[in-house]
């Protein structure tokens, strides 16, 4: 097996943070715009349109059309996705495989929102049929607060652990000047923040941020003629339990493994051959789980491997969300973790750069614990 | 205190809130696989059969595991914060959302012995949470 032939040839993203008085449409249209740049394509080269509605998007599924029209794009392939997190991985790849069979050429693929001044609240309860409200389960952080205390009562993973992860994302994002949080945090900031659902504080959880992303993916004879050397997805993957807690493994996302191990073996890599990941971060448990599913380390030892933070930053085994992440660059639900894949692969990260990174791990999660997708770039 | 929220009771799910009025947990079991199953469906996960009846299981369980809320996300619950959701292990081998009543926060641990209990709150409704073991 191979990965796709189709490459990602162009990012773009818009401003990021506390945006008054901007739309998703106008957001979308910044970033657009940069990832048409970037690929060295013009409006007119794209024949395919694929859009995340975000939280705060007026036409919802339909925001392909308030963009396209805005764009003057008539393409062939079009259409939205909602996997929450896991979406940036899944229209990527499905722009890929509509482009390896011939459909379309070049595919943008686009995420807007302005969930930070647009009024998004976070706190619905989940679930189906009776809503979890009645039992006082609101929020996505308690999915994750759930999973946390299990790891936690299993394996022994402490707090701290939980924290090393907040702390180094947020040095990551001191040297990204595009990241919304930059100001340095210690273990201390994280242990004295504000408890939210325990074990999870305030620093364990994403931002909220209004801000959009495209991504321009085509196939690799367009690519050619690109502004700059196409990335490409030497393997792909997505695994999903659709059931919740009826499902005994729901809280450890059992599915993430087989989605990673998919994209594995259709690259022939394993997780040795990893430089440098992008780990879907809504919540920092998230990430202790990534790196036990993508074989970094065993099952429940992803607290020892992150604590002391050496090994998760740069210059150790596998640095981690290099532009900060859903906690301190900006909460574009992993769209800007194919960003950062993308540029890391380039080598234009400067001071944040992996040195001679090649291969990528980018991966995110979504809904309640239900969604998972993954993308291995390479040169 | 802001008043809780309700469930929407429908004939699917009506013999299961009945049952809380008369403080028994009732489960729906798949006639074909026999397979008891939760959350209330209308046909089985496993067999898709779409005939079942309803029994009274144990209410007895173990967390499996929690959360506290430490912050109000619903003005139904800010009286209640902080409060203890978990995903209780029933005995029967199935598995409930429900919050812990009856606890000191600091001391829900996972494996801790639950029991289900009933609280009326209103005439029509009863609301099945867990409770430690005493």
């Amino acid at each position: 097996m191979a990965g796709p032939r189709a490459v990602i040839a162009g990012v773009g993203a818009s401003p990021q943070g506390k945006l008054p008085g901007s739309t998703p449409l106008s957001l979308a249209t910044t970033a657009l715009t940069q990832a048409l740049a970037d690929a060295g394509l013009v409006k007119d080269d794209l024949d395919g349109l694929l859009t995340m509605p975000g939280t705060t998007s007026p036409e919802g599924p339909k925001q392909y059309l308030s963009l396209g029209g805005n764009f003057g794009i008539n393409p062939r392939l079009t259409g939205s996705m909602a996997l929450g997190g896991a979406t940036a991985g899944v229209l990527v790849q499905q722009a890929a495989l509509a482009i390896d069979a011939g459909m379309a050429s070049a595919v943008a693929c686009v995420f807007a929102d302005t969930a930070r001044t647009g009024g998004s609240r976070f706190d619905a309860a989940a679930g189906r049929g009776d809503s979890w409200g009645i039992w006082g389960m609101f929020g996505n952080a308690a999915n994750s607060a759930f999973t946390a205390n299990r790891h936690m009562a299993l394996y022994g993973t402490t707090p701290e652990q939980l924290g090393w992860v907040a702390v180094i994302c947020r040095k990551h994002a001191s040297m990204n000047p595009a990241a919304v949080m930059r100001e340095p945090i210690s273990l201390e900031d994280h242990a004295e923040s504000r408890p939210i659902v325990d074990p999870l504080r305030k620093l364990d959880c994403c931002l909220i941020s209004d801000g959009a992303v495209a991504v321009i993916v085509t196939s690799e004879e367009r690519s050619r003629d690109s502004a700059k050397a196409p990335v490409r997805m030497l393997g792909i993957g997505q695994g999903h339990t659709l059931q919740t807690f009826e499902h005994p493994e729901w809280w450890y996302l059992p599915h993430q493994r087989d989605c990673i191990s998919q994209a594995y073996r259709m690259a022939g890599l394993g997780p040795e051959d990893v430089d440098v990941a992008q780990l879907y971060d809504n919540f920092t448990i998230s990430v202790l789980l990534w790196l036990e599913h993508a074989g970094f380390c065993a099952p429940g030892e992803a607290g020892p491997f992150v604590e002391g933070g050496e090994r998760i930053t740069l210059g150790g085994r596998l640095p981690i969300n290099t532009a900060g992440g859903n906690l301190s660059e900006s909460y574009m639900q992993g769209w800007l973790h194919v960003v950062e894949g993308v540029r890391q692969i380039r080598g234009e990260c400067d001071e944040r750069q992996v040195k001679d990174a090649e291969v990528c791990l980018v991966t995110g999660r979504g809904m309640t614990l239900n969604t998972a997708s993954c993308l291995i770039l390479g040169k | 205190m802001s008043s809780l929220i309700l469930p929407s009771i429908d004939e699917l799910n009506r013999p299961f809130w009945d049952g809380c009025r008369e403080g028994r947990l009732m489960l729906q079991r798949c006639t074909e696989c026999g397979r008891l199953r939760y959350p209330i469906a209308s046909l089985c996960p496993h067999c898709l059969c779409e005939s079942y009846t309803w029994e009274p299981v144990s209410g007895r369980g173990s967390i499996y595991s929690f959360t506290v809320f430490r912050h109000a996300y619903n003005d139904a619950w800010r009286d209640r914060v902080p409060y203890v959701v978990a995903l209780i292990a029933l005995d029967e081998g199935l598995f409930m959302l429900t919050d812990v009543a009856g606890a000191n926060p600091d001391d829900v641990r996972v494996a801790l012995p639950v029991v289900a209990v009933f609280e009326a709150v209103t005439n029509e409704v009863t609301i099945p949470r867990f409770t430690p073991v005493a």
